[in-house]
């Protein structure tokens, strides 16, 4: 008897496991024209892991077709340079914004600094990106904004024009942060095999010419249609073993909404020379 | 709010007809209030900042207050839970939030038991499902659902039960379900004393995504090149089959598990990328399988415990996205020593769940009233042969007199610490830890402890330093005055310079003192402390589950009481 109960409770186990249809993959989503996002990434050149993770975030941004844009924040964890370094990318103003995103460990990401369910701003698991870039993408576009670069090959000074326009009515304090980063630095980067000595790091924070979270550029929020434009400039530092060149730089820029909890509403960026 | 109002609410309704019903019978009624207060004093030589307690929270408060109540074969339990800017939940952050964090309702009747509520349980030694607290870690994955127990015969018994798991003061969304048979079975002569009996049973686990999740997972492999594409599934199921041997002085467990094939992300395997080249990670859909068993002796003073495990794919949670300690289903025992001195407990592995194979002995002897010796050694690779940890602990026990014992051994570690705490390039951590516990009875109420141990560590040739944070000796002194009074005071200090020790400005190793004094207070049932702490950067454990803890500076105040 106890036997046969035993027999019976197996095979309903078994049989509770019959096979399920499988769910198939979700395709390309619809992505409204012009509408981009921003990426955040927590990274640093001594996170064994932070190496896949930035392969991971270029892969994103290569099948995204310009609606992803992205700087790499070396702060303060794991940021420190390997012994064969040629440059330390850590800055005040990546530590800062370290700080502000904040995760217990690297890699880790903020898409346009969106709180996750468990009041996080960033999304830790590189495997899970793509899927926060879709939830962000799918979002309907309420801004667009425009950047103009004009630099000085002989004062290595660029004049940065930055316009943004609602598209629908943006409610309360609108604030725009501009960053500047650079691209295609060489330098080791660590890994589960060990350094990687010729790694290419791309988008490196490497200043924001606003606050962490924004120059208020209206007060009392956009109306559709409205434009507001803000002006800045910065003089990049003399090029120096290989760092500093002005062709691999970019600038980014992006709005803040205080009453959408500060999320970012949305992204551009551009080369210094484009 | 609303929603912890209306538990609140219910429990008190139910708690009152109870009372109503059955007002001969005045049940019992039990609690256990729990708080722990930080006060953070910043220290960025030992890395005590950059944290918001230090820049600005200053002070950081979390508690439990549990109720229960037991009449007539029902039993119910509220907890409040509150974290006050708490850097528990994230040792680098603050949280804060408070709220129901527990309760349930249950009836025991002659052949059923009925609960309704947050649920712990597990079935066999945990690996297909645990479901339990760990406040140092704040781990509370209770299942929030219901459960049967429908009991067949004295012997045999039927377990189901169904919800969701707990996170915080809310829960996940994938559904998880489960079912159990488990027995008892004599098979000796009641006339003789030893028996021969089992305890076999069978569980079985089957865990619903939901489809926001199933289409998360799908965006990340929507990617990926053809061959690395999988379909997706929203159901995954995981069996065990287990039993315990009881016979005289040996007893044996033996457990065997099954994960069919789930979406998880291994880190171990290759990504190719759009543009053809590859990197290390990508989610694949694998089957998981786990082996535990464990055989034990004790009799004519001597204990032997012989364990051994063998891991495989069995990344079991309640989201396959979920990192780090949150939405763990399984729970794989540790197979290494539980250390509880602060320097041999300082390089602790954390359960593997991808890749682990593991054997531990421990052998104890009691070689007369006054002598006792303690061996254990533990073992863990991955399946690949990668050395993961190593540890020989000795012990020997002498009690010289009533008033005086000693206590001392070595320890010898090596501890893959690239792997478990994701620092890359450093050396297999290779350390000797002699130490030595001495116990003296001034007199019926007072006795004084001293213990100390030296750690010595290798050398990490490529950084030109000893490893990690160098050589350490710890020395402790306690007082107790029983029954009310005790006192602590230790040092840990950084005897010799490694990779990690801190420098100061001019970028020379700081050799520092890491102090901590504490002043524990006894009245009947409530227990209170107040310590001074500077605590360096280490790993924190609990059964295998292990995070890195960032290092510590300021005061601490404990208060636990039970009624």
């Amino acid at each position: 008897m106890k036997n046969s109960i035993i027999y019976l409770f197996g095979l309903l186990l078994v049989l509770y496991s019959c096979n399920e249809i499988e769910t198939p993959i979700p395709g390309p989503i619809e992505v409204p024209d012009g509408r981009v996002i921003m990426i955040e990434e927590l990274t640093g050149v001594s996170c064994t892991p932070c190496a896949a993770a930035s392969a991971i975030l270029n892969d994103i941004l290569i099948n995204a077709d310009g609606a992803v844009v992205a700087y790499g924040i070396h702060g303060i964890f794991q940021s420190e340079p390997r012994t064969e370094s040629k440059y330390d990318f850590r800055n005040p103003d990546a530590e800062e914004l370290e700080l502000f995103l904040r995760e217990f460990g690297k890699p880790a990401a903020s898409f346009n600094r969106t709180e996750s369910s468990t009041g996080s701003l960033v999304e830790p698991q590189p495997a899970s990106w793509q899927a926060s870039v879709d939830q962000e993408l799918v979002k309907p576009q309420v801004a667009d904004i425009v950047i103009i670069s004009t630099y000085d090959e002989a004062t290595r000074r660029v004049d940065i024009d930055v316009t943004v326009r609602s598209i629908e009515s943006i409610p309360g304090p609108i604030n725009l942060v501009v960053a500047i980063s650079e691209s295609n630095l060489i330098d080791p980067q660590s890994s589960p095999s060990g350094d990687i000595l010729d790694f290419k790091h791309k988008h490196v924070l490497k200043k924001l010419l606003t606050s962490i979270t924004g120059d208020p550029i209206a007060s009392s929020g956009l109306s559709s249609g409205e434009s507001v434009p803000g002006t800045y400039s910065y003089t990049i530092p003399e090029e120096f073993n290989g760092e500093w060149i002005p062709e691999n730089m970019e600038i980014t820029a992006f709005i803040t909404a205080d009453d959408r909890n500060g999320e970012i509403q949305q992204a551009a960026q551009i080369h210094v020379i484009e | 709010m609303i929603k912890n109002c209306q538990y609140l609410l219910l429990l008190l309704c139910l708690l009152s007809s109870t009372l109503i019903t059955a007002q001969e019978d005045k049940g019992s009624f039990t609690g256990g209030f729990q708080t722990s207060a930080n006060v953070f004093i910043r220290d960025s030589l030992i890395g005590a900042f950059n944290i918001p307690q230090y820049d600005s929270g200053l002070f950081g408060v979390q508690s439990w207050l549990d109720l229960g109540y037991n009449l007539n074969g029902f039993d119910l339990s509220v907890r409040f839970d509150m974290f006050n800017n708490s850097n528990l939940l994230n040792p680098n952050d603050s949280y804060t939030d408070e709220g129901v964090g527990r309760w349930h309702i249950e009836k025991r009747m002659e052949k059923l038991s009925i609960k309704i509520g947050h649920i712990y349980d597990q079935i066999g030694s945990g690996i297909i499902y645990r479901a339990y607290e760990e406040r140092p870690l704040l781990i509370d994955n209770a299942l929030y659902g219901g459960r049967l127990i429908y009991r067949l015969s004295d012997e045999w018994e039927l377990k189901a039960f169904a919800g969701r798991q707990r996170f915080l003061f809310s829960e996940y969304e994938p559904t998880i379900k489960g079912a159990t048979l488990e027995g008892f079975i004599d098979l000796g002569d009641p006339e003789k004393d030893r028996h021969l009996t089992l305890a076999p049973g069978i569980g079985m686990v089957n865990r619903t995504l939901n489809q926001e999740a199933v289409n998360q997972i799908g965006s990340s492999i929507r990617n990926y090149v053809e061959e690395q594409r999988f379909g997706l599934k929203r159901n995954t199921f995981a069996y065990s089959l287990y039993n315990t041997v009881h016979y005289g002085s040996l007893s044996w467990y033996a457990e065997a598990a099954y994960k069919s094939g789930e979406s998880f992300f291994n880190p171990f395997k290759e990504l190719i990328l759009s543009d053809g080249s590859t990197t290390d990670g990508r989610w694949v859909r694998e089957a998981g399988t786990v082996f535990y068993s464990s055989l034990s002796y004790a009799g004519n003073g001597l204990g032997i415990t012989v364990e051994g495990k063998r891991t495989e794919n069995f990344e079991f949670r309640a989201d396959p996205q979920l990192t780090l300690l949150r939405g763990l289903i399984t729970y794989i025992p540790p197979m290494n020593r539980n250390n509880t001195y602060r320097l041999t407990a300082r390089y602790s592995p954390a359960t593997q769940l991808l890749s682990e194979q593991a054997f531990q002995v421990d052998v104890k002897y009691r070689w007369n009233k006054k002598l006792t010796t303690l061996v254990n050694v533990s073992t863990i690779n991955s399946l690949e042969g990668e050395k993961l940890y190593r540890e020989i602990y000795t012990e020997l026990f002498y009690k010289y007199s009533r008033k005086l014992q000693l206590k001392g051994g070595l320890q010898m570690v090596n501890y893959n610490q690239e792997l478990y705490e994701v620092k890359p390039g450093v050396p297999l951590v290779e350390t000797i830890t002699p130490y030595v516990d001495i116990l003296y009875k001034i007199g019926r109420k007072k006795s004084l402890r001293f213990e100390s141990q030296l750690m010595f560590i290798g050398e990490d040739e490529k950084a030109g330093f000893k490893q990690d944070y160098g050589n350490w000796v710890f020395a402790l002194l306690e007082l107790n005055l029983a029954p009310h009074w005790s006192f602590v005071a230790s040092d840990m200090y950084n005897s010799s310079a490694g990779k990690n020790t801190p420098t100061n400005a001019d970028g020379e190793k700081q050799l520092l003192h890491y102090p901590r004094f504490d002043i524990y207070y006894t009245q009947k049932t409530n227990r209170f402390s107040l310590s001074y702490i500077k605590q360096v950067e280490g790993i924190v454990c609990s059964g295998g589950i292990c995070r890195l803890e960032p290092a510590f500076s300021g005061f601490n105040f404990t208060l636990n009481s039970t009624f």
